[in-house]
């Protein structure tokens, strides 16, 4: 039985929308937007920028695939499905900076072919490891001569201030995004950026300025008229966002010093033997396994990503909650082209499902379902530094994927008592017997293996 | 075709704020279309100095003999192809 469900996400666009039939990604396109569809496609815009990979393929798709959903649309796009589908509040510094070129690179080209964009989001880009995609074909349209950046504010508002923040501040974006998930405003931004800051051109005029016109405009009937008749030569369009381009291409984080888990691979309590030894069971885990799409909860910069991609996992995405780690994870992934994406992720409290009608981001748990998955040196922070309940921690793990490996660290690891040197041992149930028994009952053990001299332990299960 | 380039250059940066409507899929705010007018005169006459000040090296650069591509240099930003017909 085919089912036809649309993109919760995909609502709010007259031209077109997306939808689920069963694994196939379809969109449909209004016949409100079919000149604007036929104008850009005869440009040959579309096609160099799949060609490049700026954009996602499509093709034609028959039309009788959406039944009623489709009854009132002039055709019918397929495009292929994204592994994994993620949130500019779940990227890292790198990853929103690469979005936020591609999307004004996407622009400049399009503007060559009289082509311009309906819109800025960041909603509107995915990731393929590294790389950054543009998924909604339908924003191109025909640009006409005279008129501004639509998008301006937006682009504002989900790229350049959240990676101001980061840039100027030292603050990450994500805990901002994920509770404002149109992005921060110019207004919000100034009132936490330091008054030095407008020693910058870009930030004076982007953020400042565009804030304070903003507010003495806005109540004004006449700038709002005078707004309205205003016309943007088309070169000093093309001059602001080969403007943005170069400022943001030159954007870093702050403070560049080590995070806590960025030294983690070096400053941890394994010897080289060990580490061997773990990467020896990891390998052969997926060696086995062959998973299509695997995850790395607590992937920290991604040695076992990689590992994992190179023991032939066919897609893996990685989760962690340090930033400077998963900047290091993503460009690794960049500068190897590698089918790798990092996430922002904290395990005790993943993404929910939000926004309108609470379903038009979804959460974390609606999008994790994989053929496998690693959990490495994550069981001990969370049952002990996050008090959580050590059957709830195994239980989520195996939830994601039938198949995967997770470490126990005992009590007796020098990395367990530095967690609990400043506080009560409340952890009488915390034990390798009690792991074993409780993920026994929940799946088999196909294998375990300790890795280390102070008794750390990897569990191969297969769930049931 | 500097001559081109150059009256290009110099017609944007007259014609920045001209008057006719546009329209959007969404709310451009009008604190970003007024920005936008400032910024776009004041980016165009930056590219102005950027392709004026290629000019000049590749003037130094033909002075001692070697002759740098100043499109090249420039990147695509500044065509100088027939790609004109909006911003007449």
């Amino acid at each position: 039985m085919t089912t036809v469900a649309p993109e919760p996400g995909s609502f709010r666009d007259h031209r077109g929308r997306v939808f689920y039939v069963d694994d196939r990604v379809l969109r449909t396109v209004m016949p409100v937007a079919i000149d604007d569809f036929e104008f850009v496609r005869s440009s040959g815009l579309v096609d160099d920028l799949i060609a490049d990979g700026l954009l996602v393929e499509e093709s034609r798709a028959d039309e009788a695939l959406l039944g009623r959903a489709g009854a009132d649309a002039a055709l019918i796009l397929e495009h292929p499905r994204i592994p994994f589908v993620s949130y500019p509040y779940e990227w890292s510094f790198a990853a929103l900076k690469a979005a936020a070129l591609l999307h004004l690179e996407l622009h400049q080209r399009a503007l060559r072919k009289n082509v311009t964009l309906t819109d800025a989001s960041a909603y509107n880009i995915q990731f393929l490891g590294a790389r950054p995609l543009f998924i909604d074909s339908l924003s191109l349209r025909k640009y006409v001569d005279g008129e501004f950046w639509a998008g301006h504010r937006q682009f504002c508002e989900q790229f350049i201030n959240p990676l101001l923040l980061r840039s100027v501040v030292g603050l990450s974006h994500n805990a901002w995004f994920r509770g404002a998930l149109e992005g921060i405003s110019a207004d919000e931004l100034s009132r936490v950026l330091p008054w030095h800051s407008r020693l910058s051109w870009n930030i004076l005029t982007h953020v400042f300025m565009q804030s304070r016109l903003q507010s003495s405009s806005s109540h004004s009937e006449a700038a709002v008229e005078r707004a309205r008749s205003r016309k943007l030569k088309k070169i000093g369009f093309e001059e602001i966002l080969y403007g943005l381009h170069r400022w943001i291409s030159r954007l870093q984080p702050k403070s560049r010093d080590a995070t806590v888990w960025q030294d983690y691979a070096l400053d941890n309590s394994y010897v080289d033997d060990e580490v061997a030894r773990k990467r020896a069971f990891i390998a052969d885990f997926v060696s086995g396994v062959t998973p299509g799409l695997l995850f790395d909860i607590g992937c920290n910069t991604g040695d076992y990503s990689v590992l994992a991609l190179e023991s032939g996992a066919g897609y893996v995405v990685g989760f962690d909650f340090d930033t400077g780690a998963l900047d290091h994870a993503f460009r690794r992934a960049q500068r190897d082209n590698l089918n790798f994406l990092s996430l922002h992720m904290d395990a005790a409290n993943p993404s929910p499902s939000q926004g309108w009608m609470q379903h038009e981001r979804r959460g974390f748990g609606e999008r994790v379902q994989g053929d496998a998955i690693i959990a490495l040196a994550v069981v001990h922070h969370l049952a002990i530094s996050k008090n959580l309940p050590l059957d709830q921690v195994v239980d989520w793990i195996i939830s994601m994927a039938p198949q995967g490996v997770i470490e126990f660290v005992p009590k007796s690891d020098p990395m367990v008592q530095r967690l609990l040197s400043l506080r009560e041992d409340i952890f009488a149930d915390y034990d390798e017997e009690s792991f074993r028994s409780i993920v026994g009952t929940r799946a088999r053990i196909i294998k375990s293996s300790d890795v280390s001299s102070g008794g750390r332990t990897l569990y191969w299960y297969e769930r049931s | 075709m500097a001559v081109r380039i150059q009256t290009r250059f110099i017609a944007g940066l007259l014609g920045v704020v001209l008057s006719s409507p546009s329209y959007a899929y969404l709310d451009p705010g009008t604190g970003s279309i007024i920005l936008q007018s400032i910024l776009a005169g004041i980016a165009v006459a930056m590219g102005l100095l950027r392709f004026y000040w290629h000019r000049f090296k590749e003037f130094l650069a033909n002075l001692v003999g070697s002759s740098p591509n100043v499109q090249r240099e420039l990147g695509e930003d500044f065509e100088t192809d027939a790609d004109t017909q909006n911003d007449s």
